[in-house]
């Protein structure tokens, strides 16, 4: 993956090289730097990025505004884009363009005073940011904001009860304080006024408003597989092996027999295990790699080999992630890296398709005679992630209980999903939450893998 | 006798007696099988801490392998006595005989209180007699109380998916136990009485079935009831009937109580055993295994395996 970052500095101080220095091991020393009037932005390409939609990424400039995109845009309508006509279009038909914009990327513009950063909508990619006496600064990892001399590293209390009950810190929040991080879908405009630096954020992608089709089965199946098809076209690189993490469910089983079919180079995939004593699918994704050929590999993961590793894993996540198989993945991500440097995963299909867990929400709702209060629903589902939400008391001392508020913090977050208008049936209202949570949590996935171009391409279905 | 809610200990031990802090004590060791104390204890731990439902049998389930296992204090007294008495004997020191006599008159006492454990009725009784006093368990469940059906909500797709399996239970209280604690919810089932209650899911069943016709059915029953009774009475309640052959028969039978080492504490029971009565994490185990795994193994054989644990 690329690197962006940059920032609208009050006392023109060039910050790039403190950013740049902890974005390395995503592209190296290979950055380009651009600088006009207290603007600074900084792009990394990643090594040896040499696929089709390459040219999508980097920097322009017209007539003194600039652009940075970091990823690439999806779509049959986007394969000729690059910064440039992002930028042309962008002046000649204004920011409406930009919410027709899809893919996985993150894009800074700067017009003299004012200036825009956005995040693609399904949450691909992240953007971090942080307002400081010294301006503005952001970065696709927040660990480049970290090293600024005036940021304070503190933990928020807020933000580490919300973890533990969700998993991910979710909205704008990040577990340091003054540190956040643009949601998907959104846009931040900076603007300088006098001596002051003002922001402000806004949503510009509502797929909750996409209107409901009402389409034969039929219909959907092809949809579906042209589009499934379309996403795997947009991100196989050209004349190079490829990896496919493969579980032996169903998404990843799927993913495999579509690259597959279209891809004409090795095609390597990796399956974890805990050892074979223990439950795992391994008979399946063998199946699945004899039907489609691949080079198949069985990675035994050792939590001894795991705590090795466990610093750099800290350090590559930034934000803790309440996935389990967050450090698992790592130490497979590590083994794919010795053949492949293209790596494809089943990730995100819940999001996409629902999932087994919102059954239990919906029989939370069959049985009557049971105690409803006001948060039912609220309560209901920070139970069914089954995370700390039921422990929180025991948690903490009482004292430090006491700087939470588990309405605000934990229902006003969740609640806003169950009382929209948009939309209107329950399961898409859990399928809208579910969209929330995988690009809080997916993006853990990818920040995981340094070594790969790119991880995963579900979210788009 | 040690007071229940202050935890003070009392030398006096007769009935009618009230702690410092108020506390009227409601049996006395001399005439029942259980302390105040004892029943505290017992109730904390089958409501996992105030933070699970209960039934009066999953209740007495706990107190029969309680029971069970205090049998092993008085064997480590007795040993303790006899090893005294041999070792005294041998290099002729009084003071192991006087050791032997206490830990004897302990053993005496252990062995009297590890008696037999109290029938079901007896039991019963206790219990209604602690359920007047102030430190009765909210989380005891007594009768049915789902009838009601919930309330409409907004959304019309509620029922429009939601189930992986349909359980049939013997007893209404197991329902309200089972779905009570979520277990519903996190088995991904619809789960039934065989008279059909709560009434209002019937419909939903019904509509399950005509859309899944294969979905997994299981019946969870205690060692009294019988497939074929059970599933009659289901019809004759629900208007529903089931190819026996699909439904998958998980009841427990005298003859595991008796060969399954972690059920033998329901050998005093064995007749009269429910579902219940099993250890909590081993029974939500039994409703959490799909269809195959009910199939292919015997169930109770692997309750321990699943977990051979109250909490």
């Amino acid at each position: 993956m690329d690197a962006l970052f940059g920032a609208i500095s009050q006392h023109q101080h060039n910050p790039l090289a403190t950013l740049a220095a902890q974005l390395t091991h995503r592209c190296g020393s290979d950055i380009i730097k651009q600088s006009q009037g207290g603007v600074y932005i900084g792009y990394g390409a990643a090594h040896k990025q040499a696929w089709q939609r390459k040219h999508h990424s980097g920097m322009a400039t017209i007539a003194g505004n600039m652009i940075t995109i970091a990823g690439f845009f999806t779509g049959i309508h986007s394969l000729n884009l690059s910064p440039k006509m992002v930028l042309r279009n962008y002046l000649e038909q204004g920011e409406s363009y930009l919410d027709q914009l899809t893919g996985a990327f993150v894009l800074a513009i700067s017009q003299r005073d004012k200036g825009i950063l956005m995040r693609d909508g399904a949450g691909q990619r992240s953007l971090y940011y942080t307002l400081l006496a010294s301006g503005l600064y952001f970065a696709t990892e927040p660990k480049a904001l970290h090293q600024l001399p005036d940021f304070d590293c503190q933990l928020d209390n807020k933000s580490l009860e919300q973890y533990l009950c969700f998993s991910f810190v979710p909205g704008k929040y990040t577990m340091l304080k003054d540190l956040y991080t643009l949601p998907p879908g959104y846009r931040l405009h900076w603007q300088r006024q006098s001596e002051s630096l003002i922001i402000d954020t806004e949503r510009f992608y509502f797929f909750e408003n996409l209107e409901k089709q009402q389409q034969s089965e039929q219909h959907w199946k092809n949809d579906f597989s042209q589009t499934f098809a379309d996403c795997v076209t947009e991100r196989l690189p050209q004349d190079q092996p490829v990896g496919i993490f493969l579980s032996g469910g169903l998404d990843s089983s799927i993913v495999t027999a579509e690259v597959a079919r279209q891809h004409q180079h090795p095609i390597h995939t990796y399956s974890l295990h805990f050892g074979k004593a223990y439950r795992h699918e391994l008979e399946f994704a063998e199946m699945v790699a004899k039907r489609y050929n691949t080079v198949h590999h069985e990675v035994l993961f050792k939590p001894k080999k795991m705590l090795r590793r466990l610093r750099e894993i800290i350090w590559q996540l930034d934000e803790p992630s309440g996935d389990p198989i967050t450090a698992s993945n790592y130490e497979l991500a590590a083994h794919a890296k010795q053949d492949v440097n293209w790596i494809f995963n089943g990730e995100g299909g819940d999001p996409c398709f629902g999932g087994p867990k919102n059954y239990s929400m919906l029989l939370q709702h069959w049985y009557g005679g049971i105690e409803r209060g006001p948060y039912f629903r609220e309560h209901a589902y920070l139970q069914s992630f089954k995370r700390a939400y039921d422990e929180i008391d025991a948690l903490f001392t009482p004292e430090f209980r006491q700087s939470f508020n588990l309405e605000e913090d934990l229902f006003h977050v969740v609640r806003p999903y169950f009382q929209c208008q948009q939309p209107q049936g329950f399961l898409d209202k859990l399928m809208a939450m579910k969209k929330h949570r995988g690009s809080n949590l997916y993006i853990y996935y990818f920040m995981l893998y340094p070594y790969f171009y790119d991880a995963s391409f579900t979210n788009r279905i | 006798m040690k007071c229940p809610n202050c935890s003070i200990n009392h030398r006096r031990k007769r009935l009618g007696i009230r702690c410092s802090c108020g506390y009227p004590f409601s049996f006395t060791p001399d005439s029942d099988a259980l302390t105040d104390n004892q029943m505290h204890n017992l109730i904390k731990q089958a409501s996992a801490n105030n933070t699970r439902y209960f039934t009066q049998e999953s209740l007495y389930g706990l107190y029969l392998k309680i029971s069970r296992q205090s049998g092993v204090t008085p064997a480590i007294f007795l040993l303790g006595v006899i090893l005294s008495i041999i070792i005294g004997n041998v290099f002729e020191i009084l003071f192991l005989f006087f050791i032997a006599l206490v830990l004897g008159i302990i053993f005496i006492k252990k062995l009297a209180k590890s008696s037999k454990p109290v029938s079901y009725n007896v039991f019963s009784s206790m219990l209604n007699t602690w359920q007047k006093t102030y430190l009765k368990s909210n989380y005891l469940i007594a009768e049915p109380s789902l009838n009601k059906p919930p309330p409409m909500n907004e959304e019309e797709d509620i029922f429009e998916y939601g189930v992986e399996k349909i359980i049939i239970v013997d007893k209404d209280l197991t329902v309200d136990m089972l779905v009570k604690n979520n277990e519903h919810a996190n088995a991904k089932a619809l789960i039934i009485s065989t008279n059909g209650y709560p009434n209002y899911l019937i419909q939903p069943l019904k509509k399950i079935l005509a859309e899944q016709p294969e979905i997994q059915l299981i019946l969870l029953h205690a060692v009294n009831e019988d497939k074929h009774s059970m599933l009659s009475q289901f019809k004759i309640k629900t208007g529903v009937n089931f190819n026996e052959e699909k439904v998958i028969d998980a009841a427990i039978t005298p003859t595991q109580i008796s060969n399954i080492k972690p059920l033998r504490y329901l050998k005093s029971h064995e007749q009269y055993a429910t579902v219940d009565m099993l250890p909590y994490a081993a029974l939500t185990g039994i409703v959490a295994l799909g269809a195959a795994d009910l199939l292919h193994s015997d169930v109770f054989a692997s309750v321990h395996i699943i977990n051979d644990d109250f909490g």
